[in-house]
Protein backbone atom coordinates (compact mmCIF):
# COMPACT_ATOMS: atom_id res chain seq x y z
CA UNK A 1 0.00 0.00 0.00
CA UNK A 2 1.20 3.53 -0.82
CA UNK A 3 2.11 5.92 1.96
CA UNK A 4 -0.43 8.65 2.69
CA UNK A 5 0.94 12.16 2.07
CA UNK A 6 -0.14 14.70 4.68
CA UNK A 7 0.70 18.38 4.26
CA UNK A 8 0.65 20.75 7.22
CA UNK A 9 0.67 24.40 6.18
CA UNK A 10 1.27 26.98 8.90
CA UNK A 11 0.83 30.61 7.89
CA UNK A 12 3.43 32.85 9.48
CA UNK A 13 0.89 35.67 9.82
CA UNK A 14 -1.39 33.41 11.90
CA UNK A 15 1.50 32.35 14.15
CA UNK A 16 2.67 35.91 14.66
CA UNK A 17 -0.80 37.25 15.33
CA UNK A 18 -1.45 34.56 17.92
CA UNK A 19 1.83 35.41 19.69
CA UNK A 20 1.06 39.15 19.55
CA UNK A 21 -2.47 38.59 20.83
CA UNK A 22 -1.42 36.33 23.71
CA UNK A 23 1.31 38.69 24.84
CA UNK A 24 -1.05 41.67 24.45
CA UNK A 25 -3.84 40.07 26.50
CA UNK A 26 -1.37 38.88 29.15
CA UNK A 27 0.04 42.39 29.43
CA UNK A 28 -3.42 43.93 29.62
CA UNK A 29 -4.48 41.58 32.40
CA UNK A 30 -1.30 42.35 34.38
CA UNK A 31 -1.76 46.14 34.11
CA UNK A 32 -1.37 47.88 37.44
CA UNK A 33 -0.91 51.46 38.58
CA UNK A 34 2.85 51.50 38.37
CA UNK A 35 4.00 48.86 35.87
CA UNK A 36 3.32 50.57 32.52
CA UNK A 37 6.85 49.97 31.23
CA UNK A 38 6.81 46.28 32.13
CA UNK A 39 3.43 45.72 30.52
CA UNK A 40 4.45 47.54 27.33
CA UNK A 41 7.65 45.47 27.12
CA UNK A 42 5.61 42.29 27.55
CA UNK A 43 3.36 43.13 24.57
CA UNK A 44 5.12 42.16 21.35
CA UNK A 45 4.68 44.08 18.12
CA UNK A 46 5.89 44.07 14.52
CA UNK A 47 8.80 46.46 15.06
CA UNK A 48 12.22 45.24 14.01
CA UNK A 49 13.73 44.20 17.33
CA UNK A 50 10.56 42.45 18.48
CA UNK A 51 9.85 40.67 15.23
CA UNK A 52 13.46 39.49 14.88
CA UNK A 53 13.24 37.80 18.26
CA UNK A 54 9.87 36.26 17.40
CA UNK A 55 10.98 35.01 13.99
CA UNK A 56 14.06 33.42 15.52
CA UNK A 57 11.87 31.65 18.09
CA UNK A 58 9.32 30.61 15.48
CA UNK A 59 12.12 29.19 13.29
CA UNK A 60 13.66 27.32 16.22
CA UNK A 61 10.30 25.91 17.30
CA UNK A 62 9.47 24.85 13.76
CA UNK A 63 12.74 22.93 13.55
CA UNK A 64 12.15 21.30 16.93
CA UNK A 65 8.73 20.32 15.69
CA UNK A 66 10.26 18.70 12.63
CA UNK A 67 12.56 16.77 14.92
CA UNK A 68 9.52 15.48 16.79
CA UNK A 69 7.92 14.47 13.49
CA UNK A 70 11.17 13.20 11.96
CA UNK A 71 9.92 9.63 11.85
CA UNK A 72 7.40 10.66 9.23
CA UNK A 73 9.48 13.23 7.36
CA UNK A 74 11.74 11.77 4.74
CA UNK A 75 14.63 14.19 4.53
CA UNK A 76 16.70 12.35 1.94
CA UNK A 77 14.30 13.22 -0.81
CA UNK A 78 12.49 16.41 -1.62
CA UNK A 79 9.26 16.36 0.37
CA UNK A 80 7.38 17.98 -2.44
CA UNK A 81 8.23 15.08 -4.74
CA UNK A 82 5.86 12.88 -2.80
CA UNK A 83 3.11 11.48 -5.00
CA UNK A 84 -0.13 13.51 -4.61
CA UNK A 85 1.56 15.99 -2.28
CA UNK A 86 -0.33 19.28 -2.35
CA UNK A 87 2.61 21.29 -1.02
CA UNK A 88 3.63 23.88 -3.58
CA UNK A 89 6.53 25.41 -1.69
CA UNK A 90 9.99 25.56 -3.20
CA UNK A 91 11.85 23.37 -0.77
CA UNK A 92 15.41 23.10 -2.04
CA UNK A 93 16.82 23.56 1.44
CA UNK A 94 14.26 21.19 2.95
CA UNK A 95 15.89 18.19 1.30
CA UNK A 96 18.15 17.67 4.29
CA UNK A 97 21.55 18.07 2.73
CA UNK A 98 21.85 21.79 3.39
CA UNK A 99 21.68 23.77 6.61
CA UNK A 100 22.24 27.31 7.80
CA UNK A 101 21.27 29.68 10.60
CA UNK A 102 19.47 32.28 8.51
CA UNK A 103 16.35 33.59 10.20
CA UNK A 104 13.07 32.68 8.52
CA UNK A 105 11.66 35.29 6.16
CA UNK A 106 8.97 37.64 7.42
CA UNK A 107 5.85 38.36 5.37
CA UNK A 108 2.10 37.93 5.48
CA UNK A 109 2.20 35.29 2.74
CA UNK A 110 5.08 33.27 4.18
CA UNK A 111 4.21 29.71 5.13
CA UNK A 112 5.92 26.94 7.07
CA UNK A 113 5.19 23.60 5.49
CA UNK A 114 5.65 20.09 6.78
CA UNK A 115 5.02 17.21 4.41
CA UNK A 116 4.57 13.88 6.12
CA UNK A 117 4.61 10.39 4.69
CA UNK A 118 2.12 8.52 6.81
CA UNK A 119 1.37 4.79 6.81
CA UNK A 120 -1.50 3.75 4.55
CA UNK A 121 -3.72 3.00 7.55
CA UNK A 122 -3.17 6.42 9.13
CA UNK A 123 -6.48 7.96 10.21
CA UNK A 124 -6.65 11.27 8.32
CA UNK A 125 -9.38 12.48 10.68
CA UNK A 126 -6.60 13.63 13.00
CA UNK A 127 -4.89 15.84 10.39
CA UNK A 128 -6.77 18.91 11.64
CA UNK A 129 -5.67 18.15 15.18
CA UNK A 130 -2.05 17.81 14.08
CA UNK A 131 -2.20 21.15 12.22
CA UNK A 132 -3.73 22.98 15.17
CA UNK A 133 -1.36 21.42 17.68
CA UNK A 134 1.65 22.22 15.47
CA UNK A 135 0.44 25.84 15.36
CA UNK A 136 -0.10 25.85 19.11
CA UNK A 137 3.28 24.25 19.80
CA UNK A 138 5.13 26.95 17.84
CA UNK A 139 3.05 29.72 19.42
CA UNK A 140 3.54 28.39 22.96
CA UNK A 141 7.28 27.95 22.49
CA UNK A 142 7.58 31.44 20.98
CA UNK A 143 5.55 33.04 23.78
CA UNK A 144 7.60 31.09 26.36
CA UNK A 145 10.85 32.40 24.89
CA UNK A 146 9.39 35.93 24.63
CA UNK A 147 8.25 35.86 28.24
CA UNK A 148 11.60 34.41 29.23
CA UNK A 149 12.92 37.86 28.32
CA UNK A 150 10.01 40.11 29.25
CA UNK A 151 7.86 38.35 31.86
CA UNK A 152 9.67 35.43 33.47
CA UNK A 153 6.78 34.49 35.77
CA UNK A 154 4.58 33.28 32.90
CA UNK A 155 7.30 31.69 30.79
CA UNK A 156 7.35 28.27 32.47
CA UNK A 157 3.65 27.62 31.85
CA UNK A 158 4.04 28.18 28.13
CA UNK A 159 6.94 25.70 28.00
CA UNK A 160 4.69 23.19 29.75
CA UNK A 161 1.84 23.84 27.33
CA UNK A 162 4.22 23.36 24.39
CA UNK A 163 5.32 20.01 25.85
CA UNK A 164 1.66 19.00 26.13
CA UNK A 165 1.13 19.94 22.47
CA UNK A 166 3.87 17.49 21.45
CA UNK A 167 2.08 14.76 23.37
CA UNK A 168 -1.16 15.42 21.51
CA UNK A 169 0.67 15.48 18.15
CA UNK A 170 2.25 12.09 18.87
CA UNK A 171 -1.11 10.69 19.88
CA UNK A 172 -2.80 12.01 16.73
CA UNK A 173 -0.01 10.65 14.52
CA UNK A 174 -0.45 7.20 16.01
CA UNK A 175 -4.15 6.90 15.16
CA UNK A 176 -4.77 4.05 12.69
CA UNK A 177 -7.79 2.87 10.73
CA UNK A 178 -9.30 -0.49 11.40
CA UNK A 179 -8.38 -2.87 8.55
CA UNK A 180 -11.11 -3.68 6.07
CA UNK A 181 -11.59 -7.17 4.88
CA UNK A 182 -11.19 -7.48 1.14
CA UNK A 183 -14.28 -8.87 -0.51
CA UNK A 184 -13.58 -12.07 -2.38
CA UNK B 1 7.67 52.74 14.17
CA UNK B 2 5.87 56.08 14.20
CA UNK B 3 7.41 59.49 14.77
CA UNK B 4 5.60 61.65 17.33
CA UNK B 5 6.62 65.22 18.10
CA UNK B 6 5.96 67.18 21.28
CA UNK B 7 6.53 70.92 21.46
CA UNK B 8 5.93 73.07 24.52
CA UNK B 9 6.50 76.79 24.33
CA UNK B 10 8.43 78.20 27.27
CA UNK B 11 6.66 81.55 26.85
CA UNK B 12 3.21 79.89 26.99
CA UNK B 13 4.18 78.00 30.14
CA UNK B 14 5.49 81.17 31.82
CA UNK B 15 2.26 82.97 30.90
CA UNK B 16 0.24 80.20 32.53
CA UNK B 17 2.52 80.22 35.60
CA UNK B 18 1.93 83.95 35.97
CA UNK B 19 -1.84 83.53 35.66
CA UNK B 20 -1.89 80.70 38.19
CA UNK B 21 0.32 82.49 40.71
CA UNK B 22 -1.68 85.70 40.32
CA UNK B 23 -4.95 83.90 40.96
CA UNK B 24 -3.48 81.94 43.85
CA UNK B 25 -2.03 85.10 45.44
CA UNK B 26 -5.29 87.00 45.08
CA UNK B 27 -7.32 84.20 46.64
CA UNK B 28 -5.05 83.68 49.64
CA UNK B 29 -6.91 84.83 52.74
CA UNK B 30 -5.48 86.16 55.99
CA UNK B 31 -2.17 87.18 54.48
CA UNK B 32 -2.02 90.78 53.33
CA UNK B 33 1.29 90.46 51.52
CA UNK B 34 0.37 87.18 49.78
CA UNK B 35 -0.40 88.62 46.36
CA UNK B 36 2.85 90.57 46.13
CA UNK B 37 4.83 87.59 47.36
CA UNK B 38 3.20 84.79 45.33
CA UNK B 39 2.46 86.50 42.00
CA UNK B 40 5.27 85.81 39.49
CA UNK B 41 6.32 89.04 37.78
CA UNK B 42 8.32 89.53 34.60
CA UNK B 43 11.36 90.32 36.71
CA UNK B 44 11.13 86.82 38.27
CA UNK B 45 11.51 85.01 34.95
CA UNK B 46 15.23 84.54 35.39
CA UNK B 47 14.46 82.52 38.50
CA UNK B 48 11.87 80.50 36.62
CA UNK B 49 14.42 79.39 34.03
CA UNK B 50 15.97 76.91 36.42
CA UNK B 51 12.54 75.51 37.30
CA UNK B 52 11.74 75.30 33.58
CA UNK B 53 14.95 73.36 32.96
CA UNK B 54 14.10 70.96 35.79
CA UNK B 55 10.62 70.35 34.38
CA UNK B 56 12.03 69.74 30.89
CA UNK B 57 14.61 67.36 32.34
CA UNK B 58 11.88 65.34 34.05
CA UNK B 59 9.95 65.09 30.78
CA UNK B 60 13.08 64.12 28.85
CA UNK B 61 13.88 61.45 31.42
CA UNK B 62 10.37 60.05 31.02
CA UNK B 63 10.49 59.81 27.22
CA UNK B 64 14.22 58.91 27.09
CA UNK B 65 13.78 55.35 25.73
CA UNK B 66 12.03 56.70 22.64
CA UNK B 67 13.86 59.95 21.86
CA UNK B 68 14.99 60.21 18.23
CA UNK B 69 15.78 63.95 18.15
CA UNK B 70 15.53 67.04 20.32
CA UNK B 71 15.26 70.74 19.57
CA UNK B 72 18.01 73.18 20.47
CA UNK B 73 15.97 76.27 21.38
CA UNK B 74 14.57 77.30 24.73
CA UNK B 75 11.25 75.53 24.07
CA UNK B 76 10.76 71.88 24.90
CA UNK B 77 10.89 70.12 21.54
CA UNK B 78 11.32 66.39 21.28
CA UNK B 79 10.57 63.82 18.59
CA UNK B 80 9.91 60.28 19.68
CA UNK B 81 10.24 57.12 17.67
CA UNK B 82 7.37 55.08 19.06
CA UNK B 83 6.52 51.40 18.50
CA UNK B 84 3.96 50.71 15.78
CA UNK B 85 1.44 49.73 18.48
CA UNK B 86 1.60 53.15 20.13
CA UNK B 87 -1.74 54.96 19.76
CA UNK B 88 -0.93 58.24 17.97
CA UNK B 89 -4.42 59.50 18.85
CA UNK B 90 -3.09 60.02 22.37
CA UNK B 91 -0.55 62.60 21.21
CA UNK B 92 -2.75 65.72 21.73
CA UNK B 93 -3.75 64.57 25.21
CA UNK B 94 -0.13 63.83 26.11
CA UNK B 95 0.89 67.23 24.78
CA UNK B 96 -1.66 68.92 27.06
CA UNK B 97 -0.56 66.84 30.05
CA UNK B 98 3.09 67.71 29.39
CA UNK B 99 2.16 71.38 29.30
CA UNK B 100 0.25 71.04 32.58
CA UNK B 101 3.18 69.22 34.14
CA UNK B 102 5.57 72.03 33.24
CA UNK B 103 3.21 74.62 34.71
CA UNK B 104 2.55 72.65 37.90
CA UNK B 105 6.19 71.73 38.36
CA UNK B 106 7.31 75.35 38.04
CA UNK B 107 4.47 76.63 40.23
CA UNK B 108 5.30 74.02 42.86
CA UNK B 109 8.96 75.06 42.90
CA UNK B 110 7.91 78.71 43.00
CA UNK B 111 5.53 78.12 45.91
CA UNK B 112 8.35 76.41 47.76
CA UNK B 113 10.49 79.46 47.04
CA UNK B 114 7.95 81.94 48.37
CA UNK B 115 6.95 79.62 51.22
CA UNK B 116 3.38 79.12 50.18
CA UNK B 117 1.34 76.40 51.90
CA UNK B 118 0.22 74.86 48.59
CA UNK B 119 3.69 73.55 47.68
CA UNK B 120 3.14 69.92 48.62
CA UNK B 121 -0.25 69.59 46.95
CA UNK B 122 0.97 71.24 43.76
CA UNK B 123 3.98 68.91 43.64
CA UNK B 124 1.63 65.94 44.03
CA UNK B 125 -0.55 67.27 41.21
CA UNK B 126 2.51 67.62 38.99
CA UNK B 127 3.50 64.00 39.68
CA UNK B 128 -0.05 62.83 38.93
CA UNK B 129 0.03 64.59 35.56
CA UNK B 130 3.47 63.13 34.82
CA UNK B 131 2.08 59.69 35.63
CA UNK B 132 -0.75 60.33 33.19
CA UNK B 133 1.83 61.01 30.47
CA UNK B 134 3.71 57.83 31.41
CA UNK B 135 0.50 55.78 31.26
CA UNK B 136 -0.27 57.00 27.74
CA UNK B 137 3.34 56.69 26.62
CA UNK B 138 3.33 52.97 27.45
CA UNK B 139 -0.21 52.17 26.33
CA UNK B 140 -0.17 49.76 23.39
CA UNK B 141 -2.90 48.98 20.86
CA UNK B 142 -3.66 45.37 20.00
CA UNK B 143 -2.17 44.02 16.77
CA UNK B 144 -4.48 43.47 13.82
CA UNK B 145 -4.92 40.01 12.37
CA UNK B 146 -4.28 39.47 8.68
CA UNK B 147 -7.58 38.00 7.54
CA UNK B 148 -7.21 34.73 5.73
CA UNK B 149 -9.79 32.16 4.70
CA UNK B 150 -9.44 28.50 3.79
CA UNK B 151 -9.14 28.10 0.01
Amino acid sequence: MAKKPVTITLYLSELKYDVHNKTYLTGRSRQGDDNFELVAAMQSNDDEEDVNQLLRSIGNSFNRLKTELAEYIIEDECQCCLPDCSCDSACDSECGNEGDNIQIEDGDDEVLTICLKMPSNYNTATTGTISQECHQYIVNMTVAEWFNITNKDDSKEYYQMAAANVGVIRKALSKRLRPKRAEV
Amino acid sequence: MSEVRFQISQADVYEEVKKTSSYSGAKTQGDDGAYERIFVKDADEEMLNRFWDEACNSLTDLVKPFVSSTGTGSDFDVTLSMPSTFDVNLQPSMQRSMFSFCVLSIVSSWYDFVQDTKTEQTAKDAQAVLNDVRMKLYYRKPMKRVSRSRS
